[in-house]
């Protein structure tokens, strides 16, 4: 390994950290330079450009660490806010190396009206890797497993096209959005990453989905009354997703034969999305929260491979290994048929529940104090930790929309039996900025017990 | 190892009080003779701008920002139930001209300035002096507490704007010849993750008992 080939991986380590650091707190919603406008009490011009770099707040095995650099504009005028930036991504895949794979864009224009309630529209151009999954575990906890622990909790694929967006913003934190796209979707590898521990291993593989035009119509609400974002202890967080897309699929990626029917053409399908999360006080010190997530399919075609579910892992059901697979076992989490699954053992599901419980009790307990005392230092840093409990159970499960058939599929107006989700029970210790936990199994007992480490709240 | 793990838990605990006293914290004071009914809580705290890295921004202009949330619970059968909340910042910043620290609370949109300061522990005492807060007050018999929620952080925290400010600042010298590339490069990218792994945004809170008036 040349001197460049270790430091590149030492930078992205660094960048990493940072930006996922930043994505913990959420930078977004501190509008910038908003205090210095109210007060006036020190001169900073409304009007900035310049050249910027910036990381895209996440790591993976197909990009490594994506690094943005270009342009951004910020104006206003009269009450909007403009926004612009054109960005060109680099990607830290195989060194840094220059091909199309590691190269990419985005490039947006956003207007904002009003500071909390108010409207505004965007547009955008780009050439992105995204997540097929992005509800399951937010882009700290995948990054930080990833980069460290050579484990990555998510399947990716390119999105290259164009959005149009209107927003309408109930308050600073509750908006209902319209999208419309036009996309050119597309499988990507694993390359070559590093990880801090266990590099030069094999990743595992990122599977093969379905390659074609799509053109894409997105409702969205969102509703957030929680008193904090950050460590809530009342109020709802309800996100509901209605998708309509169209296309043709030029390119199928491989299923279990049941895990649908279609052949490469024209597709038209609908989709949902609801993830409800509830935070309740049972005392100054006890917490009792609660999430359900109901998703899937609505009326259409099959979905396409990159609008599928699962279930299981870090996320969701801790207690459940990640994409395991049990030879002849049908498998309620990806929706594989007993089968060998194709490579990556990728989500298959149409449709998907889970839902989850937490009981927080924050630790008084003399043993904990010292680390009450003051914040605890990282490289400097320092952090404040307030010692929780927490206790848990989760139950979900994918299935096929169809001809009822076993365990696995089930007619559109049916929903599965409760004992056939996957279920596990848990204890943790959540110290603010990372906890640790401990799940179990309880609808597989033999497996054994999964350890594991969250950055700041499971949800 | 137990015996090294013992050592090292031993040191950590005999440490403790130590700690304590020079601990950052923030306190919601009882109003006069407990009069919860009729008087509103005061917020105070301490030691929340003595750490070496925040006063060192501080003084290179970077202004901070303290936001507060008092919140008033009451106690249900089942659930607590959040009553009323009240928000409001305390801005810092040093006027490097004048070499001078402003500081000004910010209650619903309106500044108040709380005085200027040539020494940053008299601007500290004015940023942490007890406040009384503007909130509605509980009924008679109504079990309850107040929770005091408080993020401090130095304006402004985008990683986009670091970077602006590090190749505005620290790299054009470098780039100009007058100063060394690779120590500048390396420096600011050790700000970078200093400053966005959270070192100047820190998260309090404190609570008062449960009460009855």
């Amino acid at each position: 390994m040349t001197t460049t080939q270790r430091v590149i991986p030492l930078i992205c380590a660094f960048l990493l950290l940072a930006a996922t650091r930043a994505a913990a707190q959420d930078v977004d919603t501190l509008r910038a330079d908003s205090t210095a406008e109210r007060l006036g009490l020190w001169a900073r011009a409304n009007r900035q450009s310049g050249l910027s770099l910036s990381t895209g707040k996440t790591y993976n095995r197909v990009e490594g660490l994506p690094v943005l650099l270009g342009p951004t504009f910020r104006d206003s005028v009269g009450a909007a806010d403009i926004n612009a930036s054109v960005m060109g991504i680099i990607r830290s895949a195989n060194t840094f190396r220059w091909d199309s794979q590691n190269l990419g864009h985005r490039i947006t224009t956003d207007v904002r009206v009003g500071h909390g309630r108010g409207y505004g529209f965007g547009v955008s151009s780009y050439d992105v890797v995204t997540p097929v999954e992005t509800w399951q575990l937010p882009d700290p906890d995948a990054g930080l497993a990833a980069l460290f622990g050579h484990r990555d909790f998510r399947d990716y694929f390119n999105r290259h096209g164009a959005r149009l967006t209107a927003t309408f913003n109930m308050s600073a934190r509750s908006s209902l959005s319209a999208d419309w796209s036009d996309e050119r979707w597309g499988a990507v590898d694993e390359r070559r990453v590093f990880s801090v521990f266990g590099n030069g291993e094999a990743w595992r593989a990122n599977p093969v989905v379905d390659a074609g035009r799509f053109h894409l119509g997105v409702l969205r609400a969102n509703v957030d009354t929680r008193n904090d974002e950050d460590n809530p202890s009342t109020g709802w967080l309800i996100v509901a997703e209605y998708e309509r897309g169209s296309g043709d699929i030029t390119d199928l990626g491989p299923t279990s034969p049941s895990a649908r029917v279609t052949t490469a053409g024209r597709v038209t399908y609908g989709r949902g999305l609801v993830d409800l999360r509830r935070y309740n006080r049972l005392s100054p010190t006890t917490w009792f929260n609660a999430r359900l997530v109901l998703g899937g399919w609505l009326h259409g075609d099959d979905l396409p491979l990159e609008r599928r579910f699962s279930v299981g892992g870090l996320g969701t059901v801790p207690g459940v290994d990640f994409r395991k697979y049990d030879p002849r076992v049908v498998d309620v989490s990806q929706c594989s048929d007993g089968g060998a699954p194709p490579a990556g053992n990728p989500a298959q599901c149409e449709r998907v529940a889970l839902a989850q419980l937490e009981y927080r009790n924050e630790l008084h307990s003399s043993m904990f104090d010292f680390l009450n005392a003051r914040a605890i230092r990282l490289r400097g840093i320092g952090f404040t930790v307030r010692p929780t409990a927490v206790a848990f159970v989760d139950a979900g499960r994918g299935w096929l929309v169809g001809q009822p058939s076993g365990t696995l599929q089930y007619s559109s107006n049916s929903f599965p039996r409760f004992g056939t989700f996957r279920t596990d029970v848990g204890l943790g210790l959540d110290l603010g900025i990372i906890g640790a936990y401990v799940a179990k199994s309880v609808s597989s007992p033999k497996d054994p017990a999964n350890v594991f480490l969250r950055v700041r709240r499971r949800f | 190892m137990i015996r090294r793990l013992a050592i090292i838990l031993a040191i950590a605990v005999a440490s403790a009080p130590a700690a304590r006293a020079q601990s950052a914290h923030v306190d919601v004071l009882p109003p006069p003779l407990n009069a919860w009914a009729e008087d509103q809580p005061s917020v105070s705290s301490a030691g929340l701008l003595a750490d070496a890295s925040m006063r060192d921004l501080l003084s290179n202009g970077f202004p901070a920002r303290l936001h507060y949330r008092l919140e008033r619970w009451v106690s249900g059968r089942w659930f607590d139930d959040l009553k009323a909340a009240s928000e409001w910042d305390v801005i810092l910043k040093y006027d490097v001209l004048g070499k001078k620290y402003q500081v000004v609370r910010v209650v619903n949109r309106n500044s108040e300035s709380l005085g200027e300061y040539t020494a940053i522990a008299d601007a500290e005492n004015a940023v942490e002096a007890p406040y009384k807060v503007a909130i509605s007050l509980p009924k008679k018999g109504q079990r309850g507490y107040y929770n005091l929620l408080l993020d401090v952080e130095v304006l402004s925290l985008t990683d986009l704007d670091e970077v602006q400010r590090w190749l505005r600042g620290e790299l054009k010298p470098a780039v100009a010849g007058k100063k060394n590339p690779g120590t500048a490069v390396g420096r600011g990218l050790r700000t970078l993750v200093v400053r966005l792994l959270g070192g100047e945004k820190r998260h309090y809170e404190g609570r008062t008992g449960t009460f009855r008036p």
